[in-house]
């Protein structure tokens, strides 16, 4: 009985955590298509439009930090979720903010998983 | 920061808000300060938190059920309400509303995108299907139709075409109005209405022939206040097989008359896109003399500035062309266009652009370096949605610590003529000198042709942090300063084509033939559609009864 009670223990837990991989996992494909829909267009990679060198938003932080952090927030370890926050519904500079409706809070953590997962690579 | 609604206690106010929540569910109201900071105005020109327009709520119902769920309860505790379809609305109000302490209705949640027809070339839409959104899916379809965006891709055709913005391809599709084929709206008493052949039950044509039988309403809904649109059907361009362009220029001051004639020639046979003028001359700005000669009060002198170009070997104007079809028939339109011009102007010099097949590559996109330096822009005349213009704004290299936030400014409608456009130049100018503000008005400004039947002619200025004009008695001096320029426009006969809600009464103000008889026949249709006025009051400067007094 107590191996059996032990296998079920372990069964269920490698159960539990399976799920929750799963969880995560969809959390940051999630995070990773609302980013696309709503942040990219600003701070995603590659050129600008008209001649620019970076997206707008890229090209800010690029600026702002002289170059020493790296401009896409998702390669950036010091973005978390109280950043996040407050510049999506504050606005920052020339970003404006987003509403609820827009991205929500969940969203916005979804995102910021999404930043951890890439950063961990 | 808390605000309530005009007139209301904040007893009445909460059984409001619990309506609300019953309508469209608790998760969907939005009351707390936290909530209500992205429903404040980015660029918002009022100087004092005190007038700021502010909302006192927002509510986001997900269908039309819900819409007229939300309606009655505003009727009951008579609390205005200002519909948004995206909110993107950066310069012209943002998601705030006309008047402090209304609810904002937002439409976000209905993002259903319910046909796009590649057969017949039209699409019809919830409010909250953005630009980049309706993009995403005809890409992954591979349908070969086209948009014409503005240049912020987050806004959406609806909330777009409702202020009726403008767009960069074809005359017909950058008129986001004209471009409107079918709607249907939440009316204040709850009724639902679909306007032309949506009127009629079994009808396929709604998108197909926009007026129907009778008056066709559509247009009241744009820059007014009738009703709450939740569905409106757009045309689209199909997805030309080619692209080219050209650029033209000519030599004297003088020859802008004839230039400007040649282009309305061709933009009104359909011949020609976006024509985008300018002038070569400004590159001499930087010369203090050229600088003096124009910015002279009075306006320039065509003798001098000429003068000038000559000295300078530039020619005095210029007009980038574009052409959507074939390889051939764009050719043979480009070809057309010099004829036209060089039998008008003498010395008028041409330079061809590039032929591109369509669609563009990535690369292509992103090419700047042409055959000669263009102040083109790709992805807005190839219908691709981006946010790539918020380049314009923000830091810069140079100035690492300071930015440009927003602006603030106006579009005045002028005649497509060269008269009008030294006559703005002058009044602009002056006036601006006046009211000491730099308004960056000279000799060179011209207008803008995206109405393809008009030009508009624009006082801008870009607002922002470390930059002196983010206080708000900076911003204020701007704003005054607006108002009183179009006060001065409209004594020429130049009204503005739209305004953010700080602006929206001085703008109408200058609408006042026959003693304001459009904007009383307006204020009629209001009173018998909306006898609460609880939509939008005070929008396209049309207020309801109880307002006016
Ligand atoms: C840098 C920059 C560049 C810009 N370039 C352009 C440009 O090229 N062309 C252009 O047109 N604009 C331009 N704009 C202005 C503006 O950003 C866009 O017009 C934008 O598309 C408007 O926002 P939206 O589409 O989200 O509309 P919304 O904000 O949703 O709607 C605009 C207004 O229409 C009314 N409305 C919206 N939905 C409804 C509804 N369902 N029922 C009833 N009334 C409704 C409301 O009064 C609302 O405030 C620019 C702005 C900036 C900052
Ligand atoms: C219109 C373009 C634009 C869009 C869209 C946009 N941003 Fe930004 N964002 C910017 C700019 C520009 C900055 C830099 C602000 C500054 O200059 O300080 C910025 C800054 C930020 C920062 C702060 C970085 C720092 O260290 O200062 C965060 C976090 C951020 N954005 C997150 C987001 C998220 C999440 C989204 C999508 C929901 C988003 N942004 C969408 C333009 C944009």
């Amino acid at each position: 009985m107590r191996i059996g009670r032990i296998t079920s223990i372990l069964f269920l837990s490698v159960w539990f955590n399976q799920m929750a991989w799963g969880q995560d996992d969809n959390r940051i494909a999630h995070g990773k298509r609302v980013f696309e829909r709503y942040c990219t267009l600003c701070h995603g990679e590659g050129l600008g439009a008209d001649g620019a060198p970076m997206l707008p938003g890229t090209h800010a932080i690029y600026i702002k930090y002289r170059g020493e952090v790296p401009p896409l927030l998702q390669h950036r370890s010091d973005v978390n979720i109280e950043l996040v926050k407050t510049v999506v519904r504050n606005g920052l500079a020339s970003m404006p903010p987003f509403r609820q409706t827009e991205v929500t809070d969940s969203d916005l953590e979804a995102i910021v998983a999404w930043f951890d997962s890439v950063a961990d690579e | 920061m808390a605000v309530l609604p005009p007139n209301t206690s904040e007893a009445d106010f909460n059984n409001a808000l619990q309506a609300f929540a019953a309508a469209v569910g608790d998760e969907w109201v939005f009351s707390s300060d936290e909530d209500l900071k992205p429903f404040r105005d980015h660029y918002s020109p009022v100087p004092l938190e005190e007038d700021e327009l502010l909302a006192s709520a927002a509510v986001a119902p997900a269908n039309v059920e819900e819409v007229q769920a939300v309606v009655k309860v505003a009727n009951q505790y008579l609390i205005p309400l200002y519909p948004i379809s995206t909110g993107k609305n950066f310069a012209y109000g943002g998601p705030a509303p006309n008047v402090r302490g209304s609810v904002v209705l937002d439409l976000k949640r209905m993002d259903r995108i319910i046909e796009v027809n590649e057969e017949r070339n039209f699409a019809l839409v919830e409010p909250g299907v953005s630009y980049m959104d309706l993009y995403t899916y005809i890409q992954e379809r591979g349908l070969k139709v086209w948009l014409d965006c503005p240049d912020p891709g987050w806004g959406s055709p609806v909330g777009n075409t409702l202020d009726r913005g403008i767009g960069y391809t074809l005359g017909f599709y950058r008129d986001h109005n004209a471009a409107q084929y079918g709607l249907e709206a939440v009316l204040a008493n709850g009724d639902v209405i679909r306007t032309g052949m949506g009127a009629l039950p079994g009808s396929d044509t709604w998108q197909e022939y926009k007026y129907g039988f009778g008056p066709d309403p559509a247009g009241m809904f744009s820059q007014g206040n009738y009703g709450i649109v939740t569905k409106m059907g757009i045309r689209l361009m199909p997805q030309p097989a080619h692209y080219r362009n050209g650029l033209v220029t000519v030599p004297l001051r003088e020859d802008l008359g004839p230039l400007v004639n040649s282009i309305n020639y061709l933009n009104d046979l359909n011949m020609i896109g976006d024509p985008w003028y300018g002038s070569p001359l400004r590159a001499l700005l930087d010369n203090a003399d050229f600088r003096a000669a124009a910015t002279r009060r009075g306006g320039g002198i065509a003798e001098e500035l000429n003068r000038f170009a000559r000295e300078a070997n530039l020619h005095s104007w210029q007009v980038e062309l574009q052409f959507y079809g074939s390889e051939r028939t764009t050719e043979a339109n480009w070809e057309y266009a010099q004829e036209v011009i060089s039998d008008r102007i003498p010395g008028a010099r041409f330079t061809a652009g590039e032929s591109l097949a369509i669609p563009l590559t990535p690369e292509q996109l992103h090419e700047t370096t042409g055959p000669y330096s263009s102040n083109m822009r790709r992805n807005i005349t190839q219908g691709v949605p981006g946010l790539g213009i918020w380049k314009n704004l923000g830091r810069t290299q140079s100035l690492p610590d300071t930015w440009a936030q927003g602006h603030l400014g106006l579009f005045a409608v002028l005649p497509r003529s060269a008269e009008s456009i030294f006559e703005a130049q002058q009044v602009f100018a002056d006036t601006m000198a006046d009211l000491n503000l730099d308004g960056g008005i000279n000799a060179l400004s011209l207008g803008v042709n995206w109405y393809q039947y008009a030009f508009l002619f624009s006082a801008g200025f870009s607002t922002g942090g470390g930059n002196a004009d983010n206080s708000p008695a900076g911003k204020k001096k701007i704003a005054d300063g607006l108002k009183a320029l179009l006060v001065v426009a409209g004594e020429h006969g130049w009204g503005e084509y739209r305004a953010a809600p700080y602006f929206q009464d001085a703008v109408s103000e200058q609408y006042s033939f026959n003693d304001y008889s459009l904007r009383r026949f307006n204020e009629t249709i209001k009173d018998a559609v909306d006898p609460n006025g609880i939509l939008a009051p005070g929008r396209g400067g049309i207020w309801p009864g109880k307002s006016r007094g």
